[in-house]
């Protein structure tokens, strides 16, 4: 388990140094595929439930193949420049990632005292805090939905250390959101590719 | 049934609309009324001195719903007939009218259903669903600044959702911890919760009043709240200041109901310490802005700290914050209706090009003065009445110095609001204009509103009031 969070904490912190959305999205995709991965690692009865079976269409097909691929046709067609930014490139923020990396470690060891627990912890903040940084020091709409995806799959690993206990109704119902949500924002990308450079006022409600 | 039928009503409505196309603006005030209807019938008609549970227990009608419904589907009827008015009289607004009708009925479907939820991550995500639909909504008509405005609203909606969801995840651990088995229904948490300090429920509830702040607009992520309200159309402003915001602060009062007694220190500690720096941040605003939508907007934005520190105080000063919450909720929605009148006559937002509103639009003039004295929280309106409540609370809670920061931002806001709108509203005309006559349809809601409005700082019916006390005795007090 703990190289498979070694792995994803990887997974976060490479895209922030490569400035092309192309690499966010594969990270988003690899995030998905890993935190499917350790779903299945961390149960400990293999009997497929319904809710089990919700889990893992949601980590792996959704978050680690729909989200990333339909993000990647929206941004394809709407030819967004290969470049992306998703924290400034210079030493200050470099610097900050690593000190939130090693501030999350602190806070996890303090809470717990067993090795993985605090490992799963300090990932999931470092994930957490690297999202939120990226939405702080980001204006543009693409990194601003990475980042916010970034702090989606944060939380569901989080997630991952609790035992699953909420009702199917309730699961299918948030990844139904999850799908729209994201839609949504492909959807306002594209409408913010198409505004009309000069606007003539109407009539307005 | 009736209760499941006002969910049902403007969700079939919303289906409805797009076949419909122009005809749909009638489906909206009809789907609207019925739902209003609905709520008061709810709300006078059954009988909850112990909480009614359908489906599964999903679904919870207690006295803080039944208020809370009542609320919103009134405010809605009020902005659906405002809308259909402004539609029926210019024809250019009926231009994919049957869109707006259908994400206004998906987005009242979903706060119904959120206010009546007692599963609270079925509330969360019905409070997405309405966050949603209201992005869509912001940018009806194409302005490529409501258009920028509705992507920074759905991004601070989604990471304040995120870290709420993250502050329910907490509380699940904190529960494992226990010897209670996790449960997010809230007929049951109050069971699972204990006084002791515990790092897992400390951090949920910090995390869900951070990420249900931001949906209330309250410091630190504040920032998208004056660009919305600034850039949505007005009708759109008014759900998302009045209909959202109460289905949000329902959520938190449900927060409070389920945790407020067993972490009363926690409880005060952040939602003073957010409501008093929402203030600031927001007065500041106040006296910076020239922009009368954004000067409303940032008014709002104090109101919520308010709110914030009335609900951190508790006790004594909680029927004072649900006086001053419906009063609020009432005051938006005059006023930014009625700004918009005024955006359509002058063509702006600069304060200083809107002079002599009174002469030049007697109707608006007087709505946004008489919205403004609410706003600032004159006597007879329910926002006087629920402001002396909270401050007496402060010192009967000999919470000193927060009464002095308090008292000290209510004057200055007071000072900057007057100084920047009656200017405004008595200063000489300016300009000749060709005053285009208010439909009667749009200035009737508004007449309504301002009618109950100071019927609440006059005198509440005894059911209304029973209703208030119920709920106010919900959140502990004493």
């Amino acid at each position: 388990m703990t190289y498979l969070l070694i792995a994803y904490l990887l997974v976060v912190l490479v895209p922030m140094f490569v400035a092309s959305w192309r690499t966010s999205l594969l990270g988003l995709a690899v995030q998905g595929l890993l935190l499917g991965w350790m779903a299945m690692e961390l149960t400990v009865d293999p009997t497929l439930t319904p809710g089990r079976i919700a889990l893992f269409a949601e980590l792996v097909l959704v978050r680690g193949v729909f989200v990333p691929v339909w993000l990647y046709r929206v941004l394809n067609e709407l030819k967004t420049p290969a470049r992306n930014d998703i924290i400034p490139a210079n030493l200050l923020f470099w610097t900050i990632v690593g000190v939130l990396v090693v501030v999350s470690f602190r806070f996890a060891n303090g809470v717990f005292a067993e090795e993985q627990a605090s490992t799963h912890l300090a990932v999931a903040a470092a994930a957490l805090l690297l999202g939120l940084l990226v939405l702080a020091s980001q204006d543009q709409p693409v990194s601003q939905l990475i980042g916010v995806l970034r702090i989606e799959n944060a939380i569901a690993l989080f997630e991952l250390a609790s035992e699953p206990h909420i009702p199917l109704p309730v699961q299918l119902g948030l990844v139904t959101i999850f799908v729209a949500t994201v839609l949504t924002f492909g959807w306002y990308l594209r409408k913010v590719a198409n505004a009309p450079a000069e606007w003539v006022e109407g009539p307005a409600l | 049934m009736i209760i499941l039928l006002i969910v049902a009503v403007p969700a079939l409505g919303a289906l409805l609309a797009w076949f419909l196309k122009r005809q749909s603006m009638l489906l909206l005030v009809g789907v609207a009324l019925l739902d209003a209807g609905l709520a008061t019938a709810i709300a006078f008609g059954v009988e909850t001195s112990r909480p009614l549970y359908l489906v599964q227990r999903y679904i919870v009608l207690d006295p803080t719903s039944q208020l809370f419904l009542m609320l919103i589907n009134a405010l809605f009827l009020g902005i659906a007939t405002y809308v259909y008015a402004r539609v029926w009289n210019t024809p250019q607004l009926r231009h994919r009218i049957e869109r707006f009708v259908a994400l206004s009925l998906i987005f009242i479907a979903a706060g119904n259903l959120a206010v009546l939820s007692n599963h609270l991550l079925a509330m969360w995500a019905f409070i997405v669903v309405t966050a949603l639909s209201a992005v869509p909504l912001i940018q009806h008509g194409g302005n490529p600044k409501a258009v920028r405005a509705s992507g920074r609203y759905m991004v601070f909606s989604s990471v304040g959702l995120a870290l709420a969801l993250l502050g329910f995840a907490c509380l699940a651990r904190s529960m494992e911890l226990g010897p209670h088995e996790p449960t997010y229904f809230l007929d049951q948490i109050a069971a699972t919760t204990s006084a002791e300090p515990e790092i897992w429920r400390r951090l949920g509830i910090l995390l869900l009043f951070l990420g249900f702040g931001t949906k209330l607009g309250l410091a630190p992520m504040y920032a998208w709240l004056p660009e919305t309200y600034d850039a949505a159309p007005p009708p759109v402003t008014a759900l998302l200041a009045s209909v959202q915001f109460n289905v949000v602060l329902v959520a938190v009062l449900r927060v409070l109901q389920a945790y407020q007694a067993t972490n009363q220190s926690l409880v005060t500690f952040s939602l003073v310490g957010l409501g008093v720096s929402t203030m600031v941040v927001s007065s500041f605003g106040i006296i910076a802005t020239r922009n009368y939508k954004r000067l409303i907007a940032y008014a709002s934005l104090n109101h919520g700290g308010v709110i914030a520190v009335g609900l951190g105080i508790g006790r004594l000063a909680t029927f004072g914050v649900l006086l001053y919450v419906v009063s609020n909720a009432i005051i938006k929605s005059i006023l930014f209706l009625t700004a918009g009148k005024i955006r359509a006559q002058y063509k702006t937002e600069d304060m200083r090009e809107v002079s002599g509103l009174i002469k030049d639009l007697p109707e608006s003039g007087m709505f946004f003065l008489v919205g403004t004295f609410a706003l600032l929280g004159f006597p007879p309106f329910g926002s006087f009445l629920g402001e002396l409540i909270i401050m007496s609370a402060l010192v009967s809670g000999e919470h000193f110095a927060v009464f002095v920061i308090f008292c000290a931002i209510l004057m200055i806001t007071f000072v900057a609001t007057g100084r920047s709108v009656f200017p405004m509203v008595w200063g000489t005309s300016q300009r000749v204009m060709e005053i285009a006559p208010q439909p009667r349809g749009a200035v009737i809601p508004k007449l309504l509103f301002l009618v109950f409005l100071v019927a609440m700082g006059l005198y509440l019916p005894a059911p209304i009031n029973l209703l208030f006390r119920q709920v106010a005795s919900s959140l502990g007090t004493q």
